[in-house]
């Protein structure tokens, strides 16, 4: 009889924990994967930034300037720093007027990420958020080149604070996780086995671009 | 022992009622999880095709490569059997599983007031082979040229010492790559990502669409 009291609920309560348990191994697995799709779209938009901007790089030649940009995006997510020429710090990244598209590395930096960011940014965006804030930050900065010398080479850093949104009722767990990629590219011109070469570019040389990060 | 013959029936059929729930679970998760594979076979090829674009591959090779891709899962729909190029990239009704678009930005990023260019007329002055193109930074300082690039003009973005290489603005290439035929095989958790469109009355499974589309600046044919 007293067997009889305690297992009619018996099926229930296994069902019930195993229940949790998988459900938190779900919930652990969407974040974990919300990671690696958002890492791996920044790192598409990172790539085909660092490689649009450095074609505009100091190395390619002197920067265009125009009119302040009317996207703030332009202002506040480059940094400006010319090795070539440090004397002469341009103000942040400007585009040139008239010009639908861009003719400086920052900027070109920027234009090519917000065109490939749609995914990322979806995902980038979580309920902490104010609606209209947009999450992900740009950096763009050209860097000294990191194994080939007299190379022009550029750097774009995207980041942005993606949402745990399982793990955040855990304690200790932030309510956000934050993410950061980086691409380089590199200008030069083309060796004979179509690579990049360093050192001094020859006369009438074709130059490519090419990842370096 | 009438009582417990009758438990124990009592308990078969809680499993049963909850063996239903674990069982869609899982199947949920498997499917999900084929699909998410799909889904990232699908944006790394487009990244892949988005980058030979941008570096001059042209079209037909483009399809090529596209056909050369492998994405798991797609084109397993019977729909797509009768088709000739059942894979890719055969547009039409019924289409190809797998479908490439390209369009070509005219110095420009795809948005208002961007508007597209024919392929033929692409920017290509960092070319080596193509025509050379005439966009010489000392008469356009703003950076904005005349397109398509004049024919004959010299090809500056070469490295020289004098002559610093353009900084022309470019075309701008997209690329995407769209995927029909990954199935969700789960009941109840395939009108989460089929609808109606995708659920032709002709074929015994509905399929899911996935894509991805890059841009990426024309760097004319360096390869």
């Amino acid at each position: 009889m007293r067997r009889a009291r305690r297992q009619p609920a018996q099926t229930y309560v296994i069902a019930a924990l195993g229940m949790v348990a998988m459900l938190g191994a779900v919930s652990m697995v969407i974040d974990a994967g919300v990671y690696f799709v958002l890492q791996r779209q920044l790192q598409n938009a990172a790539d085909a930034a660092a490689l649009d901007a450095v074609w505009f790089s100091p190395a390619c030649g002197p920067i265009a300037f125009g009119n302040p940009p009317s996207d703030p995006w332009l202002k506040a997510g480059c940094q400006s720093q010319y090795p070539n020429n440090p004397a002469s710090t341009p103000p942040e990244c400007k585009v040139a007027p008239n010009a639908l598209y861009n003719s400086n590395p920052c900027s070109a930096a920027v234009y090519t990420t917000k065109a490939n960011w749609a995914a990322a940014l979806s995902l980038c965006q979580g309920p902490n958020l104010p609606t209209g804030t947009i999450p992900i930050t740009i950096t763009a900065a050209p860097s000294q080149a990191l194994n080939l010398p007299s190379v022009g080479t550029y750097v774009v850093t995207l980041a942005c604070d993606a949402p745990h949104w399982f793990a955040r009722v855990l304690p200790g767990v932030n309510l956000t996780m934050h993410i950061s990629v980086s691409s380089a590219a590199a200008l030069g011109p083309l060796g004979p086995n179509g690579q990049l070469v360093g050192g001094p570019p020859p006369a009438n040389t074709r130059l490519v671009a090419r990842l370096v990060l | 022992m009438v009582l417990r013959s009758r438990q124990r029936s009592q308990s078969i059929v809680e499993f049963g009622i909850i063996a239903i729930l674990f069982t869609l679970l899982l199947f949920g998760i498997a499917d999900f999880g084929l699909l998410l594979n799909d889904w990232l076979s699908v944006s790394s090829g487009a990244r892949q095709l988005g980058r030979d674009a941008a570096v001059g591959v042209t079209f037909p090779n483009i399809v090529q490569e596209a056909r050369a891709l492998n994405i798991p899962g797609v084109s397993g729909d019977p729909y797509f059997s009768g088709i000739p190029d059942a894979y890719c990239c055969s547009v039409g009704t019924p289409g190809s599983a797998l479908q490439v678009n390209i369009t070509f930005y005219n110095q420009c990023t795809p948005g208002p007031g961007c508007s597209t260019v024919n392929p033929a007329q692409l920017d290509n002055r960092y070319s080596s082979n193509g025509t050379p193109g005439g966009c010489d930074r000392t008469t356009q300082p703003t950076g904005v040229c005349p397109h398509p690039a004049a024919p004959g003009a010299p090809n500056n973005c070469v490295a020289s010492p004098t002559v610093p290489p353009t900084l022309c603005p470019g075309d701008t290439v997209v690329v995407s790559l769209t995927a029909a035929g990954a199935q969700v095989i789960t009941p109840l958790v395939r009108p989460f990502f089929t609808n109606s469109s995708t659920c032709r009355s002709n074929s015994a499974h509905c399929y899911v669409t996935l894509s991805s589309s890059v841009t990426m600046r024309f760097e004319g044919d360096t390869l």
